[in-house]
């Protein structure tokens, strides 16, 4: 069901002074069609309280250790994951992030995947650069968003 | 052997003494029990051989300094003293946090340690608090720790969303809930921290 977060993991830890949870052991998200997968990944919620937040609830999924993503038929690895679900962002980093499509590659320090305009934005580091291979008649990682408009 | 008869009557009657001693204590302690609570049990005590004391249709709240702390009905209360035992069937407690929250527990049998005031649930419980409802086999509370513990399957629900776990730990005071194995849930993004069990209303 459309904006409904699947979650399986062995543990759950949940604090209300920290308003997060904390999911951890095998976890396994899924939302819109996506599936996370992390050692450990925690929810961290808005009440509403800071000033000019009208929306509440879920804001951020913070996946970390040997995270993974399939999404529109890319495959993404990275040591951590921030998926922001107001923008519909996600950002990849460590590993260094990856994603593949096909044959298709993309590599580099930060990997950020809108997955509403279904733009993918690499930077590179230091000592990272930013490495694409696109393979001729692939789709690559271009991708019609079906997403709806927030 | 008339002077050995004399002593061993001696010890009959004394014991009989402390018999019906022992029974109008525990007795008025009963009645002050119910009577604090301004309920005074509607049918008379069932007979039940084991048990020290039963009562039907029972209700006890226990508070200080006139704060309510905790109050528990049954259908039937079978009370074991020399076991400082009370065993409460067809059960609801209520626990009455500083937060002004309010924990509610309903559950087919109840065991309550009159000592300890600690309490082991079973059978259909049901723990709400706010808009959070847990359902278990079997929890235990301890009410030193203000811990609730459940080492049989549980289920979280709420309005928008549902969580599952194997074994499930909540700790009232500290605030912080954690579960076992085989977690599963599902939450719709405005859930508002379903997770936080122990969040105040």
């Amino acid at each position: 069901q459309e904006g409904e977060v699947g979650i399986n993991a062995d543990h759950l830890t949940s604090d209300s002074q920290g308003r997060y949870a904390l999911f951890s052991g095998n976890v396994r998200i899924t939302r819109d069609g996506a599936v996370l997968k992390a050692d450990t990944v925690q929810l961290h919620y808005e009440d509403g309280k800071k000033k000019g937040d009208t929306t509440k609830g879920l804001s951020l999924i913070e996946a970390e250790g040997n995270v993974t993503m399939d999404f529109e038929e890319k495959h993404a690895t990275a040591d951590k994951a921030l998926y922001d679900l107001r923008k519909e962002e996600v950002t990849l980093t460590g590993g260094p992030p990856k994603v593949v499509s096909g044959e298709s590659t993309l590599t580099g320090k930060t990997i950020v995947i809108n997955r509403l305009t279904g733009a993918i934005k690499v930077d590179s580091g230091k000592s990272t650069r930013v490495k694409v291979r696109l393979v001729p008649g692939e789709k690559g990682f271009s991708f019609t968003p079906e997403k709806k408009d927030k | 052997m008339k002077g050995g008869n004399t002593i061993s009557t001696k010890k009959v009657i004394r014991r009989v003494l402390i018999a019906i001693m022992a029974a109008t204590a525990l007795s008025t302690g009963v009645i002050l029990v119910t009577h604090r609570s301004g309920e005074v049990p509607v049918t008379g005590p069932a007979t039940n051989e084991k048990a020290t004391l039963t009562l039907d249709k029972m209700r006890h709240t226990s508070s200080r300094q006139g704060v309510d702390e905790w109050s528990v009905e049954a259908e039937t209360v079978n009370l074991y003293n020399t076991e400082n035992r009370a065993v409460f069937l067809m059960l609801t407690a209520r626990y009455f946090e500083k937060s002004g929250a309010v924990t509610t527990l309903t559950a087919d049998k109840g065991v309550l340690d009159t000592e300890t005031r600690n309490m082991e649930v079973s059978g259909n419980v049901v723990v709400t608090r706010g808009g959070i409802t847990i359902t278990s086999d079997a929890l235990t509370y301890t009410k030193e720790s203000q811990v609730i513990i459940s080492t049989t399957p549980v289920v979280i629900t709420d309005s928008i969303s549902r969580l599952t776990g194997d074994a499930m730990f909540l700790d009232l005071a500290g605030g912080r809930m954690t579960l076992d194995g085989n977690v599963n849930g599902t939450l719709l993004e405005e859930s508002k921290g379903k997770f936080d069990e122990t969040r105040s209303p």
